[in-house]
């Protein structure tokens, strides 16, 4: 194949180069313990990806690899039975209609100047039982590698694309995007290799290192990817880029000749915007967002200590690759002429661009805790479209119609808050709950915390969870330890109801009443023998409204608020009386109980009493009876039905143009 | 000139007609507020003694209708289990009024009660039928419509604008081809009272015929009272933005949309009313 030898030479040109050693940091920000050299081939007529990987693994574990476990993601798309699909509950879709599945095979594999592995390979399934999928490898090595060694195989590889499917593939006109698409070793722990099937609902696991790339595919493509490109050489019809990456834990990559190139220069930073024409209107929105997104997780949490950053907008013919992170390189999205108020574009480059810091320089398992980066990260999303867009127009902000992140994130966990919980593997949550659960339940729980324990100390629990596990991989427990240690106190009472259970959390106001009370009647004793006292006013009515109030001026009021936990989650929680003259009396309850009743004698009537007036317990499910007033409040309800009428009425006007 | 004269003949039969306009706008109406019922009173379950209405009231009722959504789901389901047969009754009740309302324009009677309930149940069999055809042609608009988008859609091939715009186009098309059945069964109802024929289907080709024959003034007459449907929406727009959501705001938003909803039936009957005028003048 001529390209393919184009390939070859143009490799040898770029062959002496340093692997480990440093050319972007002078320091190596991670263990650097998987470091993949690849040359690559893109075969745009078959479209396929070629070539070789040499991966140097050092062991960073306390026991002996007596094999290496490799993804091969890729092969989640060879065929409907494979675990990810089958999963998913569909026949294959256009990758059937289209047959344009989607594989990776390893061609050959060996130790560099040693023995030829190929025969030591063999698909293993440590999820599930499922023959058919093949995306785990095993590798049996002739002689294990101990705890500290070195080892570098040499893969020879072939990854066919598929038509673009979950984020992968290839699309009309030569569009191009690699992002699951080379054999890429598992994470060995302490208690044996962690590599796992590509599930439906599972992202991804890896160990940090350097990537050296160089990839051969024709001139006229534009390229984005993970990393800095270093080189660029020409050849014919053909172009070589050589492009490096270090400390990071993944290598994704786009080409397409449509891209157009917006770049610009943030905190010493390069932000490259690939995009395509008819998204020119929200190139400026999406650059301020990435600079507005790298300032705010700076001064949170860390640096962004990368020279560059990539952020694609794929065509609407590959819109499925959109809106995925990768290290220093994400995709978003956005329509010709998206309107201002939408912010769909924003919270995408917000959300993806966070993942940087969680999910990348946090390099947790998304397999089996994936709440530690997609909640996490959720979390900093609705802080950041918070401050960014406003509390209430972060979403939404169209004449009449205005919505925030809070109420979004809301959305869906209020339909379903004792559906599952929290902490469970990826793969093991039914439907939709993997969203409900991994992304909206944990963000609402992480805004409870911060209104919980205050903003300041928030921002240290999270400081120091990013500073003392950047590239590393935390678990929750390493989360939960860092919230006791810098609050120094014990908060799994928290995260056992809130993180590991699968209880609700509602608190409302039951009921409220007030009057004068009781008038005196009966007889009482006094000096002067005993008194019969008449009944003047009615009995208190503790169901609800207690109008009936003297005409007479009275100096105090007697007022009674019933508060009610109907959930099952117990946290502390303040409750407001708002008298009618404007005072208010604040309590805090620990909600211990099923209820509590405060009961006040004050010089007015009471107004309303609320159950967490300022709505720190975002997770309740029902912020509509967290208050109650003494009297019935119509306006907002004929508000809505007035307008409901008027909906009606148009609609029926159209009905009847039928008839 | 005949196209002005049957546009202010309308005009004036409309405004001589109150009473009848007002049942038009009653029956719809009284159809929009039982629809209502079921969600006044869960609205009212949920917010009504709460003080978390006031954000409905200032703007940001996203949380409370994600509220009702979730805690009301099955009396949303339920409620929505309406909506057909309410929508069939009422196309069908619209059926029936327009043949009162098309038998007094046509025969240039004003209203009694009496009078167009009596032809109201003598023509509705006929109008009904009338209906059944036209949603043929409703059918065959969308076929139409289907048809071209997807030779538009592989004209614009990959290009999202292209795309965006040619599916604008696709829907302008779209509305024009259902006005125009709307507006050739609107003659066929005026020309069934007129002819007193109960032969529909002749009576649907003739209005086709009668239609094709004279575009310019059939489509003209149609769209400049649609063009002062579309000012009386303006107006109303414009206007009703500025009334505060709060207290007796609420009040006057509510009297200003039952004013525009009256107003607009009466535009259906000025279309009415003006066609009847136009045939009448060809005719004579
Ligand atoms: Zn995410």
């Amino acid at each position: 194949m001529k390209r393919t030898i184009v390939a070859t030479v143009a490799g040898i040109a770029l062959l002496f180069r340093p692997l480990i050693g440093q050319i972007i940091f002078e320091q190596p920000l991670s263990p650097r313990n998987a470091n993949y050299r690849m040359e690559i081939l893109l075969d745009t007529e078959k479209k396929q990806i070629r070539g070789n990987e040499i991966l140097t693994w050092r062991n960073i574990s306390t026991v002996a690899a007596r094999e290496l476990q490799f993804h091969l993601y890729m092969n989640a798309f060879k065929n409907n039975q494979s675990t990810h699909i089958s999963e998913s509950g569909g026949s294959g879709g256009k990758l059937r209609t289209k047959k344009a599945w989607g594989w990776t095979d390893i061609d050959a594999v060996r130790i560099v100047d040693g023995p030829d592995l190929t025969p030591a390979l063999s698909f293993i399934r440590p999820d599930d039982d499922n023959e058919q999928d093949q995306t785990v490898v095993s590798i049996r090595l002739p002689r294990a590698v101990p705890p500290g060694g070195e080892i570098s195989v040499s893969i020879d590889f072939t990854t066919q694309l598929p038509i673009v499917f979950r984020r992968n593939g290839y699309a009309a006109d030569n569009f191009f995007f690699a992002a699951q698409w080379f054999p890429k070793i598992g994470v060995l722990e302490n208690d044996g290799w962690n590599c796992h099937q590509f599930h439906s609902s599972t992202e991804f696991f890896a160990d940090y290192g350097v990537y050296d790339v160089t990839l051969t595919l024709p001139r006229e493509m534009v390229v984005g990817s993970t990393g800095v490109p270093l080189e660029t050489i020409e050849h014919d019809s053909l172009k070589t880029l050589h492009i490096r990456a270090e400390d990071v834990h993944d290598f994704a990559w786009t080409a397409w000749p449509g891209y157009l190139v917006a770049e610009t220069e943030h905190n010493g930073v390069t932000i490259i915007h690939l995009y395509e024409k008819d998204h020119a209107s929200t190139v400026e929105r999406t650059l301020n967002a990435m600079k507005m997104t790298m300032d705010y997780m700076e001064n949170w949490v860390g640096e962004y200590p990368y020279p560059r950053v990539t952020v694609v907008h794929p065509p609407t013919q590959a819109m499925e690759v959109g809106g995925m992170e990768y290290p220093m390189f994400i995709t978003g999205g956005s329509f010709w002429h998206m309107p201002e108020g939408i912010k769909a574009p924003e919270m995408v480059t917000v959300h993806e661009f966070g993942h940087n810091w969680f999910y990348h320089m946090i390099g947790n398992n998304e397999f089996e805790e994936a709440w530690l980066d997609e909640g996490i990260n959720s979390y900093a999303e609705m802080r950041m479209m918070t401050e960014f867009y406003g509390e209430h127009t972060s979403m939404f902000d169209i004449p009449g119609f205005q919505m925030g992140e809070i109420a979004m994130q809301r959305q869906n966990y209020i339909k379903v808050p004792r559906w599952d919980r929290t902490l469970r593997p990826a793969w093991t949550y039914i439907g939709g709950n993997y969203a409900t659960f991994s992304y909206g339940k944990p963000a609402l729980m992480l805004v409870t915390l911060e209104n919980y324990l205050t903003r300041p100390v928030m921002d240290r629990v999270m400081r120091t969870f990013f500073q003392r596990w950047k590239f590393r991989h935390p678990s929750s427990e390493d989360f939960i330890a860092v919230v006791n240690e810098v609050t120094g106190e014990d908060y799994n009472w928290f995260f056992d109801q809130l993180l590991k259970g699968s209880g609700d959390l509602d608190y409302r106001v039951a009921s409220v009443w007030t009057g004068k009370g009781v008038t005196p009647a009966g007889l009482f004793d006094s000096d002067s023998g005993k008194v019969l006292l008449p009944v003047k006013t009615s009995e208190p009515d503790s169901s609800g409204a207690g109008t009936e109030a003297s005409e007479e001026a009275a100096e105090m009021f007697k007022s009674t608020v019933r508060i009610n936990r109907a959930g099952e989650v117990i946290i502390p929680v303040d409750v407001l009386l708002v008298f009618e003259n404007g005072d208010s009396l604040t309590y805090t309850w620990d909600g211990a109980e099923r209820w509590q009743r405060y009961r006040v004698e004050y010089p007015s009537k009471l107004a309303w009493a609320s159950v967490d007036p300022e709505r720190k317990l975002v997770l309740d499910k029902n912020f509509s009876n967290n208050s109650m007033a003494v009297t019935q409040r119509k306006a907002p309800v004929n508000y809505i039905t007035a307008r409901f009428i008027m909906f009606f009425e148009t609609a029926l006007q159209i009905l009847g143009f039928m008839g | 000139m005949k196209v002005i004269n049957a546009f202010r003949t309308g005009l004036s039969g409309v405004l001589g007609q109150k009473a009848m306009w007002f049942i038009f706008y009653a029956v719809q109406f009284a159809f929009a507020w039982i629809l209502v019922q079921p969600i006044e009173k869960n609205l009212t379950e949920l917010i009504g003694w709460s003080m978390a209405g006031d954000e409905i009231l200032a703007g940001n009722g996203a949380n409370i209708l994600f509220e009702f959504m979730a805690h009301k789901q099955a009396a949303i389901i339920a409620w929505s289990s309406l909506f057909v047969p309410a929508a069939i009754l009422f196309i069908l009740v619209t059926i029936f009024l327009k043949a009162g309302a098309v038998s007094l324009f046509v025969k240039r009677e004003s209203f009694t009660a009496a009078e167009f309930f009596k032809s109201a149940g003598l023509y509705f069999w006929r109008f009904f039928r009338l209906f059944l055809f036209s949603l043929a042609f409703f059918a065959v608009s969308i076929l139409i419509y289907m048809l071209l988008n997807s030779l538009l859609k592989s004209l614009a091939g990959d290009s999202e604008r292209l795309r965006v715009m040619l599916t604008i186009v696709g829907f302008a098309i779209l509305g024009f081809l259902f006005l125009l059945v709307r507006m050739v069964f609107d003659y066929a109802k005026i020309m069934a009272v007129a002819s007193g024929s109960g032969k529909m289907v002749r009576t649907s080709l003739a209005a086709w015929r009668f239609v094709l024959r004279h575009p310019g003034k059939t489509l003209g007459l149609f769209y400049l009272v649609g063009i002062a449907g579309l000012l009386l929406w303006a107006v109303y727009y414009g206007i009703g933005g500025l009334i505060p959501a709060a207290g007796f705001g609420i009040t006057i938003m509510f009297i200003w949309q039952q004013l525009f909803a009256f107003s607009r039936t009466g535009i259906v009957l000025w279309q009415l009313a003006s066609q009847s005028a136009l045939y009448g003048e060809m005719h004579r």
